[in-house]
């Protein structure tokens, strides 16, 4: 499903990486179907291979929606979060937040998002991210 | 020892749990169950709460522990914990965008019992630390996140989780939540704020490769790894580095790179790292190797300025939490597993008095500070600022250097002398002499 928006030079491993992706690995729903208009999140593939326990209370939150619509420029969030898990949304005009990919780093919370703009709390117990390496 | 590898610790721990022990850790990774282990075996009643579903399964890094600082606390773990590689050749690379320096060190005695180093990947190898402690006699409680600590009298007496009926007192409770600092912040022992220059953004892949390939292509004997850190233009000339370590059947590929300069060049950092595995030097190792995972996790790299306050009236903070990485030598986790054994060893020194206020617990900060845990921050302390004020350490210098090897190795029309004569006016070109000196004499003065 991923496989459209894979690197530009990596269409074939792109597949590969798929085939690969070991049972249980939940593969996470694409652009599409999370409502991102195009382009699409760069780490798709990488994101693809990660397992995560979805919790469906979100942990992550803009705190005010008009500091990433009128301060912000550079909509730093979007290049900061190794997950890509923000996305401007040019039409609605805002970030929209898939902290269903979320790696629980903290980025956004220690200067990732140079406004302090995001609120990030960690998922509830035993949800999230489930590294089977790490 | 009970090893259960494949085995999450009993979620339903908590609900036949006591609502009090002598002491709570917050944070099953190496700080916390480095004191988990240690207060279980002295015969205190300790609970180790954990967010993740186990101890390992939220947890990231590049991949090396030091024998000897986890043998102090885990004897001969090396006999049954679940490693990848005992490394035995040590690799630091200054890396262009085609070329590369390399210096390798390799020893026989580092293949060897006790070892030097090993590679591990931590969902795995924290799962172990974890059931050596549950073996010792202490409640591992997972997938339960402690969002608040209890407080009795200004003192911390317990935490609150996210559990029903979730509250769980103590004694002393010993913070080991890691970089993200939540709760060092709520009880007010934080001393910076959260901030980019402070943090160093750290993403990984997993890459599958048959063991046979691995020995060969890193030219090791069997079982046998190597540790390679990479300076240079493949982080884009930002401060920061790449590193690839070798593991049973499978490589790790990372770059960490500190996150302001990150958002001041608004970069990507797996742009980076896609980068980075492009380089041809670097392409070879890795070609046809399959991914199996992607990771991100922050280093705190603040050092010792940015420690927090180790202690309070009923509660010490160890490990990442505290801010106990060396950025230079890329050490965390041992300091980690040391200050998380301090702060159990404190905590037991403190119960034959009865006591566990701030005065008494000040023992944690006098014992780290005579062990190189505060020793090696505070001889880094200017590290970090120094790194990130000095962005042709990773940019300008492994670039001329290159350039300088390039030129003498190419044999052309050129005289020998009138190469000498070309090398030096590149470099004085590149860099006058004076900066080269200033150079020379900033780094001298922030890290010795």
């Amino acid at each position: 499903m991923s496989l459209k928006y894979g690197d530009e030079n990596q269409g074939e491993e792109a597949g590969a990486e798929k085939k690969d992706a070991p049972a249980g690995a939940r593969v996470l729903p694409g652009p599409e179907d999370l409502g991102f208009p195009q382009p699409p999140p760069a780490v798709a593939n990488k994101l693809g291979l990660v397992k995560f326990n979805l919790d469906r209370e979100p942990h992550l939150r803009i705190k005010d929606a008009e500091v990433c619509r009128r301060r912000c420029r550079q909509k730093f969030c979007t290049h900061s979060c190794p997950a890509q898990v923000y996305h401007w949304e040019s039409e609605g005009k805002k970030i929209s937040v898939a902290y269903e990919g979320c790696l629980e780093c903290g980025t956004c919370r220690s200067g990732g998002c140079p406004y302090d703009n995001i609120e990030m709390r960690y998922p509830r117990g035993g949800y999230g991210v489930q590294y089977r390496f790490g | 020892m009970n090893s259960g590898k494949n085995k999450p610790a009993p979620a339903g721990a908590a609900e036949s749990a006591p609502a009090r022990f002598d002491v709570i850790v917050v944070g099953g990774g190496p700080a916390g169950l480095a004191a988990t282990f240690t207060l279980a075996r002295a015969g205190v009643s300790v609970a180790c709460l954990e967010r993740g579903s186990w101890s390992g399964s939220k947890n990231m890094m590049g991949g090396v522990i030091y024998s000897h600082p986890t043998s102090r606390v885990f004897p001969q773990f090396w006999r049954e914990a679940p490693l990848e590689r005992h490394v035995t050749r040590r690799d630091m690379w200054f890396a262009t965008t085609d070329s590369a320096i390399k210096a390798s060190f390799e020893s026989a005695d580092f293949g060897v019992e006790p070892y030097n180093s090993f590679t591990v990947y931590r969902a795995r190898f924290d799962k172990w630390l974890a059931a050596q402690a549950t073996a010792a006699g202490a409640w591992m409680i997972t997938e339960t996140l402690v969002e608040d600590l209890l407080r009795e009298d200004g003192r911390v007496a317990g935490i609150r989780s996210g559990r029903p009926q979730g509250d769980l007192e103590a004694d002393v409770v010993i913070i080991a939540e890691g970089v993200n600092s939540f709760l060092t912040e709520r009880a007010g022992l934080a001393s910076c704020p959260p901030q980019a220059a402070n943090v160093a953004l750290a993403v990984k892949e997993v890459l599958a490769l048959p063991k046979e390939k691995i020995e060969d292509r890193f030219d090791l004997e069997p079982g046998a790894g190597a540790a390679i850190e990479i300076i240079g233009e493949i982080t884009g000339g930002l401060p920061g580095t790449g590193f690839i370590y070798t593991n049973r059947d499978t490589i790790s590929i990372g770059v960490g790179v500190l996150l302001n300069s990150l958002v001041d060049n608004v970069t990507e950092a797996y742009t980076i790292l896609d980068k980075f595995k492009q380089q041809p030097q670097l392409r070879r190792l890795i070609q046809g190797a399959s991914p199996r995972e992607y990771s991100a996790h922050l280093i705190p790299e603040g050092g010792y300025r940015c420690m927090p306050q180790l202690y309070g009236d009923g509660v010490l903070v160890a490990g990442d939490a505290a801010g106990m990485v060396n950025p230079i030598n890329s050490e965390g986790a041992n300091l980690a597993l040391l200050s998380g054994q301090m702060a159990a060893e404190t905590v037991l020194a403190c119960r034959q008095q009865g006591r566990f206020d701030r005065a008494a617990l000040a023992l944690y900060q006098r014992r780290l500070e005579r062990s190189v845990v505060i020793q090696d921050l505070k001889k880094y302390e200017n590290a970090t600022p120094f790194l990130a004020s000095h962005p042709q350490l990773f940019g300008l210098y492994p670039e001329l250097m290159a350039a300088l090897a390039r030129e003498f190795l190419t044999v052309d029309n050129l005289s020998k002398a009138n190469k000498e004569k070309l090398l030096l006016k590149l470099f004085r070109s590149q860099v006058p002499a004076r900066r080269l000196l200033k150079d020379l004499y900033d780094a001298w003065r922030s890290l010795t």
